[in-house]
């Protein structure tokens, strides 16, 4: 187990390197001037002088190279450009309110794709199965960017039950989490019913119901607990989906999490602030991913050993 | 009786390597020093047990993979020279048919492209291509009308013929055939054995013809040798070989041939004892010792190596 | 019972809802309730006649087409239907019904076929007429979402014949009306005409989808070919570059890239590409680790072939069933893809007839004109959804499990 994971820490360390390395070289893929785009035409020579010595643009390309990546390292990812703020600062504080969204889309998605995968499961190419693998797969093809829209008219506008806009109570927080959620909770559900059909055919599932347990019991109690290793999985893998999707769902929803920063950083063209952003997503990625293989490995000896 | 192709001292180990120092993490050694001659126009047998390296000798003399050390010459120049051009040239020479006829011919492949191919890469029009795959075809016991079907609509038999065609098309001098019928049920395996002395006594090529099975190299091949863990423990005529075989090992083999009466069939044989040892753990000495029931004191110390005691016999242990 | 029976009984019923819907709209003068009666007799007339049909015509190829030329008749039975209504009886705003009426339709419909003919198929099934196997589920599902797709095709390649205005011509005045006869799916924020728009938007999606997953598969192909072949320092080489590139999730490095670089439908097409070929040459790399110990490439390898006519004539076509499958799925991701990326403003720039930037625009007009976002919304739902039907239905009959059956 041990050696497992030395070996996935290694391998994370390499990855981070890359997505380093691709950031940084990010701003050296604008075409013409970054300082130009950066601050607009109009903008005083001495002031472009002083950003260009700030990037350190001035200096040679692997100069720069690393002293980013030493940067990186030691948590100092520069300086916003207009604000002037600390870029990590800016983040953090944007931290919070992405979290809170990601959690309350990976709840309705649980919510919803338990109950469907479980009752799929239940009665397979039955009626219930039927609807709900439907409904799972119009959930899968469905873009988030439209369902987001199509809930604010019915729930916010024609209803009028729920806001929809802004971070608040827990109210604000139920259009955007399942906006998010409806994608992973369509995946999630037919994950779960694979799995489960999977294990219902397997022995000892033949072995509770011979013993004469009822249906019902043999799922919930034996069967769920063994198939919930890929589910678990599917989890982690699905909060990259999760992070991704969170930037068009906080655009849709003014939702001041990272995405909108990003997007915002964009707009303003911030480049220090973008360049923040993406190693940051995409660093939380890369570690959720290798929280949930070393589960996965200690799970699943088999997974060890390659 | 010159040599078509000679074998010296070839041995293969494959290393698993841990995926990030490289560190070595196991090895198995799969052929240890073999030596092996094919005679221009001969037959020679080599048999051995499941996984003594019977394939792997045959993966090496196609250039399919690379040896750890020791040389492989065809008509004396060695292989791991040639490159480029003269690779080419080599598998216009040397030819190879393989055990399973199921997953040896590519399945989006009509037959008239499998077989025509071989001509094509070797520089021949697509006219002459179809000519000489009509030709090879009928050779080989198939109708005409083959030529335009896909390798699933045939039998297994029928196939390997499509796959004795294949390789004979270009007209190689050395045919390596690894257990090409011990896929096809016994009717089958003397036909397909048949044809292929019928091409040979017509095209004359060597053939290095792999097997398990005893008794059916002795009667196909003019040579044998036999195989244990990655070595040859002796080699000798065919007729020799069952009559006068020598070494431990061969003598057990020998013994526990099938018997064709059932009733007699008890007792008497001497079934080899123990597992036989995999590529990972290879005795030290001699490599049958640990099962041999003629074990000396030596026999766990030295190596022996391969001694002609008389014509083209030679055996590989100490008790000669 | 007869197919004509079957026919005429279900013809019946629809009638006799349309003659009901009148009949309440003449009495009650009452748009909305007679329109609901009207959806509601022909979702009801369309589910069982196509379970029904399905059920007769279950071993015929046409079925698809009679399906779709029922759904087509039924489309316009109810689009007639309301535009008698308008015109015997003019009324204030009866767009907005139209609208709904076939928007409702429009969605409601592919989502019944499916349920009635899967419900037919079970009751087959339990009355023992078919077995399990035997249903061509995924033959109908392929077919379908190809006759989606070619009609997508063929509206992208004639989108100057078929669109009714200039897509680009700007109308203030006319801004945001609901749809007429004239602009059958109304104007835009700026005027413009939603249904050319669309029209020419199936270019731009067409044409991001297809490039990006030609680019991606051809570079996939081959350096998978490459690294699954040859293994060693190519192949750890290759795959470490594919670990980093699969550290950004989804979206996040294409935003990164098309961010830096400008909106543009190129550097879109650029930007997608870059993460594209990723998953080809995983793919293609696993399976030619596994057919590479096949003895057909062995046999091929000692021809005295090349080793990229080995990969590309031997190994290729043997693997290439999942390939397809997997790039018939990709479609459909790059096509949200690059409307997501045009919603953020970063995909296509602002005026081009791209889905993803109208649905953008007319999210700011939910509150007063919600079929501006609609319109594009269903586009891209139904395009999308075409695709991963052609991908489903093919990986279920590709599927060597299903193959042998
Ligand atoms: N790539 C490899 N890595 C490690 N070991 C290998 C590899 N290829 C073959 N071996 C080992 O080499 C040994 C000999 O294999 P080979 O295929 O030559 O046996 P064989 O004599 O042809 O047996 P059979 O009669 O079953 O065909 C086997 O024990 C096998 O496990
Ligand atoms: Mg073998």
């Amino acid at each position: 187990m041990l050696a497992y994971i030395t070996k996935r820490l290694i391998l994370l360390i390499f990855v981070l390197y890359g997505v380093g390395t691709i950031v940084f070289f990010l701003i050296h893929m604008i075409p013409g001037d970054p300082v130009d785009i950066m601050l607009g035409d109009s903008a005083v020579a001495a002031d472009k002088d002083e950003l260009r010595k700030n990037l350190g643009l001035d200096k040679p390309v692997l100069t720069q190279y690393v002293s980013y990546l030493s940067g990186v390292v030691r948590g100092d990812l520069g300086t916003s450009i207009h604000s002037r703020e600390k870029v990590l600062d800016e983040i953090l504080e944007r931290v919070p309110a992405s979290f809170e969204l990601m959690c309350g889309a990976m709840f309705i998605a649980i919510l919803i794709a338990f109950p469907l995968g479980i009752l799929s499961a239940l009665k397979p190419y039955g009626f219930t199965d039927t609807v709900s693998m439907t409904v799972s797969f119009i959930g899968i093809s469905m873009p988030n960017f439209w369902l987001g829209p199509i809930l604010i008219i019915i729930f916010a506008i024609e209803l009028d039950w729920l806001p929809a806009n802004e971070r608040g109570g827990f109210f604000n927080l139920i259009l955007p989490a399942i906006t998010l959620g409806t994608a992973m909770a369509a995946m999630l559900s037919r994950m779960i019913r694979s799995s489960l059909l999977e294990v219902l055919g397997e022995d000892f599932i033949k072995n509770a119901r011979a013993r004469g347990l009822s249906e019902k019991k043999v799922v919930l109690k034996h069967a769920m607990r063994n198939s919930m290793i890929p589910v678990i999985t599917i989890i982690g893998l699905q909060v990259g989906v999760l992070l991704s999707g969170a930037i068009i769902t906080e655009a849709i929803f003014d939702w001041p999490g990272l995405g909108s920063l990003l997007l915002d950083g964009i707009n303003e063209r911030n480049y220090p602030l973008v360049q923040g952003c993406i190693l940051f997503i995409a660093s939380i990625y890369v570690f959720v991913n290798l929280i949930t293989d070393i589960m996965y490995a200690y799970a699943d000896p088999r997974v060890r050993l390659q | 009786m010159t040599d078509i192709l000679k074998i010296k001292d070839l041995t293969k180990h494959y290393v698993q390597k841990s995926a990030f120092f490289k560190k070595e993490t196991g090895r198995a050694n799969v052929l240890n020093g073999v030596d092996l001659t094919i005679i221009e126009n001969e037959i020679s047998g080599l048999i051995g047990e499941s996984g003594c390296g019977k394939s792997t000798i045959a993966k090496l003399i196609m250039m399919l993979e690379e040896s750890s050390s020791g040389t492989i010459s065809f008509r004396g120049e060695d292989i791991n020279s040639v490159s480029g051009r003269g690779k080419k040239n080599y598998y216009k020479n040397v030819q190879m048919i393989f055990q399973d006829p199921y997953s040896s011919l590519n399945p989006r492949m009509k037959v008239k492209n499998i077989i025509g191919e071989m001509i094509r890469i070797n520089g021949g029009s697509k006219r002459d291509a179809l000519l000489k795959t009509k030709e090879m075809l009928c050779e080989t016991g198939l109708e005409e009308s083959a030529m335009d079907k896909y390798p699933h609509e045939f039998s297994g038999g029928q196939r390997q013929r499509i796959a004795i065609a294949r390789a004979l098309v270009v007209r190689p001098k050395l045919l390596i055939a690894d257990e090409p019928v011990s896929a096809l049920d016994l009717a089958l395996q003397y036909k397909i054995i048949d044809l292929l002395l019928t091409l040979k006594a017509k095209y004359k090529f060597s053939i290095l013809y792999i097997s398990h099975d005893l008794n059916s190299v002795a009667k196909f091949c003019d040579n044998v040798s036999v195989m244990y863990l990655g070595k040859i423990m002796e080699k000798a005529s065919a007729d020799k070989l069952l009559k006068e075989g020598k070494h431990p090992y061969l003598k057990a083999l020998i013994e526990s041939i099938p018997i064709k009466d059932p009733l007699h069939r008890t007792d008497k044989r001497s079934v080899i004892k123990g597992e036989i040892p995999g590529p990972h753990n290879i005795p030290v000495g001699c490599p049958f010792h640990p099962r041999c029931p003629e074990r000396m004191a030596v026999c766990d110390q030295e190596i022996p190596v391969l001694k002609g005691i008389e014509g083209d016999h030679a055996v590989s242990c100490h008790l000669f | 019972m007869t197919l004509k029976n079957v026919f005429e009984k279900f013809t019946l019923s629809y009638l006799f809802g349309i003659v009901l819907a009148l009949i309440i709209y003449i009495v009650d003068i009452n748009l909305k309730i007679s329109s609901v009666v009207l959806i509601l007799s022909a979702t009801l007339y369309s589910c069982t006649t196509y379970g029904k049909f399905h059920r007769y015509f279950l071993n015929k190829d046409e079925k698809t087409i009679v399906l779709f030329g029922f759904s087509i008749i039924n489309l316009t039975i109810q689009i007639l239907m309301m535009l008698i209504f308008i015109k015997v009886y003019p009324i204030e705003d009866p767009s907005k019904v139209i609208l709904i009426n076939i928007g409702v339709s429009v969605f409601v419909h592919p989502v019944i076929i499916f349920l009635s003919i899967i419900l037919a198929e079970k009751q087959l099934i339990r009355k023992g007429f078919i077995k399990n196997e035997d249903i061509p589920n995924n033959k109908l599902k392929k077919d379908m979402g190809l006759f989606i797709v070619i009609l997508f095709v063929v509206i992208a390649l004639l989108a100057p014949l078929i669109a009714t205005h200039d897509p680009k011509v700007i109308n203030l005045p006319e801004s945001l009306n609901t749809p007429t006869l004239d602009h059958i799916m109304g104007q835009d924020q700026n005027g413009s005409d939603i249904f050319s728009r669309i029209v020419h938007g199936a270019r731009i999606s067409l044409f991001t989808g297809l490039t990006v997953v030609f680019i991606s598969s051809v570079v996939g192909i081959f350096l998978g070919l490459v690294s699954g072949f040859y293994g060693g320092l190519i192949d750890t080489v290759l795959m470490r570059i594919v670990d980093v590139l699969l550290a950004f999730p989804g979206l996040l490095l294409a935003i990164a890239i098309v961010a830096v670089m400008g909106p543009h439908i190129l550097n879109v097409v650029i930007a997608l590409s870059v993460l594209g070929w990723v998953s080809f040459a995983r793919l293609v790399r696993g399976q030619v680790l596994a057919v590479k110990e096949r003895e057909f490439v062995y046999a091929a390898r000692t021809s005295g072939q090349s080793d990229l006519r080995v990969m590309f004539m031997h190994i290729l076509p043997n693997i290439m069933s999942p390939v397809i499958v997997q790039a018939t799925f990709s479609i459909a991701g790059v096509i949200i893809a690059e409307s997501s990326l045009s919603f953020l403003g970063l995909g296509a720039p602002p005026g081009t007839p791209s889905w993803g930037l109208m649905l953008s625009e007319g999210t700011k007009e939910l509150l007063d004109a919600p079929h501006v976002s609609i319109f594009p919304g269903a586009a891209i739902m139904l395009l999308v959804i075409a695709f991963n039907f052609i991908g489903d239905g093919l990986r279920d009959l590709l599927d060597p499990k299903t193959e042998k059956k």
